[in-house]
């Protein structure tokens, strides 16, 4: 959470003599990060008064004037469109080089001299949102050009300095758990401690009921105390509702904060300096000028200050009066008693709600206000004291109340201050320094712990607005070292014994596939884990049987997906005209279903091969990525084996992969019904590979076979056959066919008119040899001839000269 | 090879006339349109002087101007040749007083390695001229494309983790990978989130419709991967430098964010480690990833289940860490500072929760987005982290 903190104020608290830069480094290095910078001039310069001389016509345009303008020393003349442009009223210029937002939108630009429509204008005439002046100057019309006449300052008057425009905004990050330090004193004191200057705030004087005077009825009961460990309340008489003086509205703006009137104000006020929100209400609106702290019940509702009307739960903490919720606690008051422009007598609410049952409440409502985010936070009971009365001190000062009750505080139990243990020694070790124990006392009292006891084990007692964060000994050790500066520390690499960790094999793996198919041409893809309802189902996924998401960002992220082709084909329709052909691989976890315990989380790689051929030609560009993958593998025994295929794969041109009776995946080309699904006018063959089952098999063993040591004797073999005749049985045959073939390839199949109808050629390599000795080109020769006759006998093979 | 020697032992007949010159050259005149003299024997001194003189003149200036290898393969012979014109003039040595001999054996043998020379001279230069031949038959266009092997492309995020497990194996850190999905228990109760703790808000997180496990809790996606903390420490093996690096998953989705992203997340436990040791193996990372011309720092910062925690920012690439472009704030960072992730000394309640004794053990965890990380290196300006799974190939195939 982000709080803009004006440099201003928080010097109202602490003694800062720091330059803007500087404060923001250290206080970012040590403590809240200052994000941003917004010196509250510097958009302004080179913006200067103006008093306009005269407004002439424009000669070439209707709604454009020319205005004689006084920039002090110079006159120029300005074009300008203003709607309330009147001689003798003093304006905002930007001269030639400096920056507006045009129209207030988008970036800033440069002004430059320029002619506008045919007349030469010496800078811009500023509309109060183009030089971010808007809650300033707010406008009645949408061409009205900012009006200074009321300022009395000279012609020429640098415009920052004449709005006394010299603070610096600060930007502040604030984690989560610094509730207290999202506020000015909180900052204040975050910057007395790292800067190690003095803070200067002084507790509030708060009035008292005058003399005499007697006190307005009112009841406070607390039924909830868990949910409310303390609540505060007063009631003030006399109030005049009116505007805040200008130096609060400054302060509220400073903030990011519109002023609305002095009372909501207060409120306002007193959360941005103290960290501790609070509510106003109608004193006459409360029936029976009774406050209950409850649970709502059933069917309750509420319409709140936002204007809706909330249904209300049991277990939701509400404030009520007599009769009904008049606001949901510590989210947002209701309409009907809060205040308006006729209230005189209010009751001021400081109280401290359980931060998990706000949490719940608001996120139940949707509804999250900044008082809701405070409190989420866990706020300490004791802030609500001195927020009461700062609260009941502004209200007297601004708005003319006067105390007209007791302070009513009911609280679950007395406070118990937070006490920890704290070793130096220990501290010393974690932070790898030995920081001076004096030093270490320091920075913990000024940042308000409090430190006794024995010097090897110090007892700390935990300040009050620390009392949600501070948790044990290691939060004071962060104290410490952050206030010392993680900047001093020194940088060491760590010695020490290595741990004997195993490295797990499967990235190994997972990398050299991922290098060798780049290497081999495919482009890698990463896809979303997750997958539609309606992709799963053309993917052939049950989506009955897939892990949902309860709460997907949208329905293409609903279901985990169990298998991988649905992310590719998508990309290969996708990218079909940049990659007409292409080559494309994914390498990554599925998720599958388990009863009961988290899902198994399973590598899958599948490769794609794509492009226009429509011979099935892709399917051996994969299988041959396939084999090589697999070579490179150590895998042997690598088989296809013609599959039926169904709705995802080709019938005609699928198989399972498999070793050693283990199917590994498949390989084939998918189906052109999916592919036509999908919208790819492509063929599109694939190889889907379980990578774990894969690794099973894998191995980085080398093995070394001796070269033969007699030349081996090559011959060629070539013959027609039935179309259908597959190659794997061929070569099964003559591999078989006599111990002297030694190997067998495959280099050429055709089919041609000339075979005949339904016939094919195919042509083997053939290598020949034995162990002992250099086979003579008879022997070769007879084996040949066998070898053509079991071919004839088995599969009718016409041998081919 | 001493001249008189050579030619004595060749057995010259002494004043055979008809046996001197080249036989094509007998009687002198033109071979291939040069003149080559036809010697005769001389048996005076100064005479053969003179002839040696005029051999060498001719040969050498009849050499340089053969036009290709054969024309000067038959001056070759013809004046060194065993019958050549060298040959012929030798022969008259014999006839010249003892005492002159070795001054005109000098003589000749000067002139004989001047032929020599001349004649691998312009050898070379033919051969040279030849070679100037093929430039022209042969040219070829070498400004064309050059054939290129099959080329692929890793995701940058791929690269990126490799890039990063490296850096961490060279200290030490063993690359470890735990589950996407996970329960509750790890993903935040064990990392000092109870339920309903606000801190739970900062992590977008989806839940998996399935049965809640009774002891476990609710199953979601990973957030983040610092759940690899509590199930690498639950292993039970001390020390630990271990470097997570796994998918995780937010809900949100614009251009600083994907719902499905990557991060890495190192643990180091192990006795008296400490903020000092964080520091060195961060700026180890940093150095090694991002090069040595940018700065990093250690903020402060909250986490639940770190204690102190860090944010660690490096210095903006893209404005130089001045945090201005122009007039204007730079758009990417903050007053100069990118933040590169977060990072803090592992809570003790963590430790507890694993079953490590907080006060025998310390360490420090960090956890950061791989791509966000990648796209802080210099030069790669990705103006937006969804660019990285769409898939375009227009934008894969860079890289």
């Amino acid at each position: 959470m982000n709080l803009l903190v004006s440099y201003k104020w928080l010097k109202d608290y602490v003694k800062l003599k720091a330059s803007p830069k500087e404060f923001a480094a250290r206080l970012s290095l040590s403590g809240p990060s200052v994000e941003r910078i917004y010196p509250q001039g510097a958009a302004l310069d080179k913006v200067v008064v103006g008093k306009i001389l005269k407004v002439k016509p424009h000669p070439n345009a209707d709604k454009l004037r020319v205005v004689e303008t006084d920039l002090g020393g110079m006159t120029k003349e300005i074009v300008c469109g203003g709607s309330n442009l009147a001689e003798g009223q003093l304006v905002a210029v930007a001269l030639p080089g400096s920056w507006v937002k045009w129209h207030g939108e988008g970036e800033s630009i440069e002004i430059k001299a320029a002619a506008l429509r045919g007349v030469e204008s010496f800078g811009m005439i500023c509309g109060a949102d183009e030089i971010g002046l808007l809650d300033r100057f707010p406008k009645k019309e949408e061409k009205e050009i900012v009006d200074l006449s009321a300022n009395k300052v000279k012609p020429g008057t640098p415009l920052a300095e004449a709005l006394g425009m010299d603070d610096v905004i600060f930007d502040v990050e604030v984690t989560s758990n610094r509730p207290d330090a999202y506020s000015m004193l909180g900052m204040a004191n975050e910057a007395s401690a790292i800067l190690g200057v003095p803070l200067t705030w002084k507790p509030p004087k708060a009035p008292q009921l005058k003399k005499g005077e007697k006190t307005l009825p009112l009841s406070v009961s607390v039924q909830s105390k868990k949910l409310c460990p303390r609540y505060k309340a007063l009631v003030m008489r006399n109030v005049k509702v009116g505007p805040s003086p200008e130096w609060m509205k400054e302060r509220l703006a400073s903030a990011g904060v519109r002023s609305i009137n002095n009372l909501v104000d207060i409120t306002n006020y007193v959360r941005l300096e103290l960290g501790q929100p609070l509510h106003v209400f109608d004193y006459d609106a409360l029936a029976g000028h009774g406050i209950v702290v409850r649970e709502a019940a059933a069917g309750e509702k509420l319409k709140a200050l936002d204007g809706n009307v909330y249904d209300l739960k049991p277990g939701q903490l509400v404030i009520a009066d007599a009769e009904r919720p008049v606001a949901v606690a510590g989210v947002m008051g209701g309409e009907e008693t809060g205040t308006t422009e006729k209230t005189t007598t209010v009751v001021i609410e400081a109280a401290c709600f359980d931060p998990v049952s706000i949490r719940r409440t608001a996120r139940a409502l949707n509804l999250h206000s900044d008082s809701s985010k405070l409190y989420e936070k866990g706020l300490s009971t004791e802030l609500v004291e001195v927020a009461l009365e700062r609260a009941a001190g502004l209200a007297a000062e601004i708005a003319g109340a006067e105390v007209a009750s007791k302070r009513f505080d009911v609280r679950a139990a007395p406070y118990k201050k937070l006490v920890f243990p704290f070793r130096p020694e220990r501290a010393a070790e974690l932070i790898g320094v030995s920081i001076p124990v004096a030093r270490m006392r320091k920075i913990l009292a000024d940042l308000g712990f409090k430190v006794s006891g024995a010097a090897k084990k110090w007892s700390v007692t935990v300040p009050y607005w620390r009392d949600h964060d501070i948790e044990g000994e290691r939060d004071l050790v962060e104290e410490v070292a952050r206030v010392y500066g993680y900047g001093n520390l020194p940088s060491v690499v760590p010695a020490g014994t290595l741990p004997l960790a195993v490295e797990d094999r499967a990235l190994a793996w997972e990398d050299k596939a991922k290098r060798h198919l780049k290497d081999w041409g495919f482009t890698e893809l990463m896809t979303y884990s997750f997958i539609s309802k309606d992709l799963a189902e053309k993917i052939g996924a049950d989506p009955a049987k897939l892990l949902r998401v309860s709460n997907p960002l949208n329905e293409e992220l609903e279901y985990m997906r169990d298998r991988l082709g649905a992310g590719i084909l998508k990309v290969v329709a996708e990218n079909q005209e940049e990659a007409v052909e292409g080559r494309a691989f994914e390498l990554s976890n599925v998720y599958i279903r388990r009863e009961n315990d988290l899902p198994a989380e399973t590598a899958r790689l599948m490769l794609a091969v794509w492009g226009r051929g429509q011979d099935g030609r892709y399917v051996f560009d994969a299988k041959g990525v396939l084999e090589a993958l697999f070579e490179e593998f150590g895998i042997r025994g690598l088989k296809t084996e013609r599959a039926p295929g169904d709705s995802v794969w080709h019938p005609g041109r699928t198989a399972s992969v498999t070793v050693g009776g283990e199917t590994l995946g498949m390989l084939g080309e998918f189906h052109p019904e999916l592919l036509k699904k999908f919208g790819i006018e492509r063929r599109v063959a694939a190889v889907s590979l379980d990578f774990a089952k894969l690794l099973t098999f894998a191995s980085a063993a080398k093995f070394y076979v001796p070269m033969p040591a007699f030349p081996r004797v090559k011959r060629d073999l070539a013959f027609v056959v039935e179309r259908h005749l597959e190659h794997a049985a061929v070569a099964e045959k003559i591999r078989h066919a006599d111990p002297s073939i030694r190997m067998v390839e495959l280099f050429d199949v055709f089919e041609g008119k000339n075979l005949g109808e339904g016939k094919k050629s195919m042509a083997y390599h053939l290598e020949f040899g034995a162990d002992d000795r250099t086979l003579k080109a008879e022997e070769v020769d007879r084996v040949m001839e066998t070898l053509r006759g079991t071919l004839k006998r088995e599969f009718g093979a016409e041998a081919r000269s | 090879m001493e001249l008189d020697g050579f030619f004595l032992k060749k057995g010259v007949h002494r004043g055979d006339c008809s046996l001197i010159g080249p036989r094509h050259a007998k009687r002198g005149g033109f071979l291939m349109g040069k003149k080559v003299t036809k010697f005769m024997p001389s048996f005076t001194v100064t005479h053969m002087k003179e002839k040696l003189e005029q051999l060498k003149t001719e040969a050498t200036s009849a050499l340089a101007s053969a036009k290709d290898a054969a024309e000067l393969e038959a001056l070759e012979i013809a004046y060194l040749g065993r019958k050549g014109s060298m040959a012929a003039l030798m022969q008259g040595m014999a006839g010249l007083p003892g005492h002159e001999r070795p001054a005109m054996g000098q003589l000749a043998n000067e002139v004989k390695v001047a032929i020599e020379r001349a004649l691998a001279e312009r050898r070379r230069e033919i051969e040279s001229e030849k070679l100037g031949a093929i430039a022209t038959s042969e040219w070829i266009d070498l400004t064309a494309p050059g054939t290129r092997p099959p080329k692929g492309h890793l995701h940058l995020v791929t690269d990126a983790v490799a890039a990063i497990t490296d850096i961490f194996s060279r200290i030490g850190f063993t690359r470890v990978r735990y589950p996407e999905v996970e329960w509750d228990w790890f993903a935040f109760e064990a990392l000092n989130m109870p339920k309903d703790h606000p801190a739970r808000d900062e992590w977008e997180t989806f839940f998996m419709d399935a049965p809640e496990d009774p002891k476990n809790g609710k199953m979601v996606l990973t957030p983040h991967t610092s759940s690899g903390q509590i199930r690498e420490m639950r292993k039970g093996k001390l020390p630990i430098r271990m470097i997570n690096i796994s998918k995780t998953y937010r809900r949100q989705s614009d251009v600083t964010h994907v719902p499905m992203f990557h991060q890495f997340e190192g643990l180091m436990i192990d006795e008296k480690v400490s903020v000092t040791h964080l520091k060195g193996v961060l700026d180890h990372f940093a150095r090694a990833f991002f090069g040595a011309g940018r700065v990093t720092r250690l903020r402060p910062f909250h986490f639940r289940f770190t204690e102190p925690s860090f944010e660690i920012d490096i210095s903006c690439d893209l404005c130089g860490g001045t945090g201005l472009l122009g007039a204007n704030k730079c758009r990417v960072c903050k007053e100069g500072w990118l933040e590169l992730g977060g990072a803090g000394m592992v809570h003790p309640n963590v430790l507890k929760a694993c079953g490590v004794d907080p006060e025998k053990w310390s360490g420090f965890a960090f956890g950061w987005g791989v791509e966000r990380t990648m796209m802080m290196r210099e030069g790669l300006k990705i103006d937006d982290i969804r660019h990285l799974y769409r898939n375009d190939f227009r934008f894969l195939r860079q890289f």
